[in-house]
């Protein structure tokens, strides 16, 4: 496979998707995210991938925060995430879910990062900020050795080695009807796209995509099995949670490493308020 | 050449003991502090009724298998209190047996707490409640006089004030006040809502039943309860049988220990 030529418009920054669906407002989350970032990071350039449909609903607001609005019709639950390779702004980008925060920077990771063409978390941790040993969650990848990356949040530049990546996970997501009946014990007729770049990772060696040695690229992941409560519960009615002037504490515990809340409704209208300040003004 | 100008640092152990209806506190500290004391070569100070009013609490007496009075809240004055500049503070049914814990005072801190326990037959769970953080054991505990030490005994203290609401906050299961409470939710306050990891080395070795006898035999210890022995090597132990403390079978074994050099 050849690379064409650089269409980039930026060297490095962050980029979502934000597809709203019924009961979820992604342009909102991102747009929080995007306050997120510009108040945290030096590097904060950023970018979100929307459909038409949520595209409608960008307003002025948010065009003042988001630096690159991507419209991408094909933008399913899943699907499209492997297309990010070919439609970020970016040389370098952080790919992030929406639902993610960051309580301090990161910049220092970037340097870890360009070890690798492409880095995928590994692991995630609780909120006591301690690398999760629970399994509940990921039994198919154990059952499959597949290695434990997460793609909340992942890094890649334009590389030969991440459009390989990129490219094996698209063709994953295309046959994954075939590709399913082959892993033992996968339920999963829709493909998530942290299993298929698991395959992909398999694929293309994982020593490529990963950084074992890097245990702090990873995040909080807010799940209750991670956390150690009970399943029919949110962690914000399991913990006492608290929004401390950016510090997001859970439990009496601050967040230092990157939030997945996870839980849409953790948003408060106090959040809003405080993020609000970075957002740029005119005058 | 020594500065005649400057003082050596004074170290030394203190202890609350406050007696209550079923139990002879400053008994068992007389015996427990002199052997501390014997064997650290360290002075000790006790503090009691007199010039630390007690609040009343409970706790579980497992000699008489229910819950009786307990008047030791008064943790939070050690600093106050303290006529040392370093002070290793221990409970009085906390039982010194070797010099381990003077090597604690060769690092660096303002204060040093145990985080380990475990029991003759089962590792302990050191939790607040299913979904609360770790507790540490005030059993056991060093500060030498800082602005930070200071700082960390006045939040006890604030902690103690507001049980009900930290209780609350930290999702802690147990109605009554534990000393081992607030002072967990002390350090991690003071360590800016992380959970610290430095701690007084080891896990402290606690015998949770009644006792019958111990003995020191081969620099071991045997120690017995109603249905079996249990043989350990020569540590450092936290007896919760007060029965046991107050016992004459006690006394024999402070006066043998503290003829045999660790």
């Amino acid at each position: 496979m050849r690379l064409k030529m650089s269409h980039h418009k930026a060297n490095q920054g962050f980029l979502t998707f934000a597809k709203n669906s019924e009961t979820v407002d992604y342009l909102q989350l991102a747009y929080i995210q995007a306050l997120n970032i510009k108040s945290t990071q030096r590097y904060n350039l950023y970018a979100v991938v929307v459909d038409n449909k949520t595209n409608e609903l960008i307003t002025d607001k948010h065009r003042a925060v988001f630096d690159y609005i991507i419209v991408a019709d094909s933008v399913g639950p899943f699907d499209a995430e492997c297309q990010v390779f070919w439609l970020t702004p970016f040389k370098e980008t952080i790919k992030l879910e929406s639902d993610l925060l960051f309580t301090r920077s990161i910049d220092h990771w970037w340097t870890t990062f360009r070890l690798r063409d492409i880095v995928l978390s590994l692991g995630c941790r609780d909120y006591k900020q301690n690398l999760s040993d629970s399994r509940r969650y990921r039994k198919v990848f154990d059952d499959n050795e597949l290695p434990d990356v997460y793609n909340g949040l992942m890094y890649f530049r334009y590389s030969h080695t991440a459009l390989n990546f990129f490219t094996q996970a698209k063709q994953i997501f295309e046959q994954w009807a075939n590709i399913q009946n082959t892993l033992i014990n996968c339920r999963d007729d829709l493909a998530s796209t942290d299993l298929v770049y698991a395959i992909t990772a398999l694929i293309i060696g994982k020593e490529k995509c990963t950084i074992p040695t890097a245990d702090f690229i990873n995040f909080v992941h807010m799940k209750p099995a991670i956390n150690n409560f009970n399943e029919s519960l949110k962690f914000t009615e399991a913990y006492v949670t608290e929004f401390d002037e950016g510090m997001i504490r859970v439990n009496n515990i601050n967040q230092y490493h990157p939030f997945h809340y996870y839980i849409k409704d953790f948003i408060t209208t106090d959040m809003e308020n405080y993020y609000d300040r970075f957002r740029p003004r005119n005058n | 050449m020594l500065n005649s100008n400057k003082s050596e640092k004074s170290r030394g152990i203190l202890a609350f003991a406050h007696n209550t209806v079923e139990t002879n506190y400053v008994g068992i500290a007389n015996k427990t502090l002199e052997l501390a004391s014997k064997i650290l070569q360290l002075p000790y100070t006790l503090i009691t009724d007199t010039i630390c009013p007690p609040q009343n609490n409970n706790r579980y007496n497992i000699d008489l298998n229910k819950f009786v009075e307990w008047r030791n809240v008064g943790r939070h004055l050690a600093y106050n209190l303290s006529p040392y500049d370093e002070t290793l503070v221990i409970d009085v049914d906390y039982i010194i047996q070797d010099q381990s814990l003077l090597q604690i005072f060769d690092m660096s801190w303002d204060y040093i707490l145990m985080r380990q326990s475990h029991a003759l037959t089962q590792d302990y769970i050191a939790s607040m409640g299913p979904n609360s953080l770790p507790f540490v054991w005030a059993t056991v505990f060093a500060f030498r006089k800082t602005s930070r030490a200071n700082m960390f005994f006045d939040l006890i203290d604030r902690v103690k004030n507001n049980y009900g609401y930290y209780r609350e906050l930290f999702n802690i299961q147990e109605r009554n006040f534990r000393n081992d409470y607030s002072f967990a939710i002390a350090d991690i306050i003071l360590n800016g809502y992380t959970i610290p990891t430095m701690s007084i080395p080891g896990s402290m070795l606690t015998v949770d039943q009644p006792i019958k006898s111990i003995k020191l035999v081969n620099n071991k210890f045997i120690i017995k309860d109603s249905k079996q022995a249990y043989i350990t090597p020569r540590t450092n132990l936290h007896i919760m049988s007060k029965q046991y403390l107050e016992s004459e079978d006690f006394s024999e074994l402070v006066n043998e220990i503290k003829n045999v050099t660790p």
